[in-house]
């Protein structure tokens, strides 16, 4: 099993897993720090993807699934859509649904979750590759969700 | 008549020195191809010259999850254990010669042998190559590794170097390429060997040793010295 760490940001990556985590280091132009940005997925990932996983996800079978985890500026922390506190865990099936879907593939299932975790706003998603089979990918999920640390 | 002599004897002379010259000339390309490590028929040195024969002993590929970076310095890890089809690995550099051709054929919309098999191109890391100038030769399609502990890890003998891998991480076939139509050949042979014997057309083929010791048929065997029967 491998880690991918960056800014705080720690993760476990499951054997035969791939991911990659980008940003968070350079300063731009307006003072702003480069957006942290951690894909995870159960499948080969391709270069050149979308931020949310645009030319993967058309990629992922029924058993596959797609992660993102992306950091926000600071002045989102704890604002309304933020305001969720703390990493999300034991998601539950009920949270997955075929239109929360940032590109809609047939039978795939999806979940968007904003939230704040030490005073740093973040946004996960993650699609899964059935929406009838959530029950039986979740746990997966859930298993990667357990190793995520941020500082 | 004496000057005729003279003439032709001048232009002896300078045949003569033409042809050493062209001979010479012909000596030192061998050494430069020899020192590239080409042979005089065109196979590189190092290589199986498709026989798909592995050069670094790698049953299994040393890692199946390989961890660096990409040209944007973004932390990547890859898995050869991912279960659906083979993975090509190129080890390709940003400075050999030999890899032009690679980096632009992995450019462009190119056809593989074997079926369902995945690219990943690997270079030296950030450490000893410049990610700006792996960048600008980087296909944006295929991931891309910049790590130095892959590099050691699989013992990459030379430039550009290929390892193909199966979903498990068993290696199915290696070796340099000194062309893009040698590569597709070593790839082609991989998949020939990966496959067996029994798909090969054994009609022609005559048994070795070991089939006629299993077959029960030792040396001094009378049968081996009866007349074959003629079956017209």
């Amino acid at each position: 099993m491998s880690r991918l760490e960056r800014s705080g940001i720690e993760v476990e990556v499951p054997v035969g897993w791939e991911g990659s985590i980008s940003g968070g280091g350079l300063e731009l132009a307006d003072g702003a720090r480069e957006s942290t940005v951690l894909h995870l997925a159960s499948f080969p990932l391709p270069a050149g993807r979308g931020t949310f996983g645009s030319d993967a996800v058309e990629l992922m079978n029924g058993q596959d699934v797609f992660m993102a985890l992306l950091e926000y500026g600071p002045e989102s922390a704890d604002s309304p859509l933020f305001a969720a506190q703390g990493i999300p865990r034991r998601l539950q099936t009920r949270q997955f649904d075929r239109d929360a879907l940032q590109r809609a593939l047939p039978g795939q299932s999806g979940l968007q979750l904003f939230f704040t975790h030490r005073g740093r706003a973040f946004c996960l998603y993650i699609v899964l590759g059935s929406h009838v089979d959530r029950a039986d990918i979740l746990p997966r999920v859930n298993a990667v969700l357990d190793t995520l640390e941020i500082r | 008549m004496t000057a005729v002599i003279v003439i032709e004897g001048v232009v002896i002379l300078l045949l003569a020195v033409l042809v050493a010259g062209l001979l010479k000339s012909h000596a030192e390309i061998l050494r430069q191809l020899n020192a590239l490590g080409v042979a005089e028929d065109g196979s590189v040195a190092g290589t199986p010259a498709p026989s798909g024969r592995k050069t670094t002993g790698f049953e299994k590929a040393p890692a199946t999850t390989l961890t660096g970076v990409d040209t944007s310095g973004a932390d990547v890890v890859v898995s050869l254990e991912h279960g659906r089809g083979n993975t090509l690995i190129a080890f390709l550099s940003s400075g050999c010669l030999s890899c032009e051709t690679f980096w632009h054929e992995f450019s462009g919309d190119f056809d593989l042998p074997t079926p369902d098999t995945r690219t990943v191109i690997v270079t030296k890391g950030p450490e000893s190559e410049s990610p700006a100038k792996v960048g600008e030769l980087a296909p944006p399609r295929l991931p891309l590794l910049m790590s130095n502990q892959v590099w050691d890890l699989f013992r990459v003998p030379m430039t550009p170097y290929f390892l193909l891998v199966d979903g498990s991480g068993q290696v199915v076939g290696e070796g340099a390429a000194a062309s893009w139509r040698h590569l597709l050949g070593l790839l082609r042979q991989s998949q020939a060997d990966a496959a067996g014997p029994g798909q090969a057309d054994n009609r022609n083929r005559q048994p070795s040793d070991e089939d006629l010791r299993n077959a029960g048929v030792h040396p001094g065997d009378p049968s081996l010295y009866e007349k074959p029967v003629n079956r017209d």
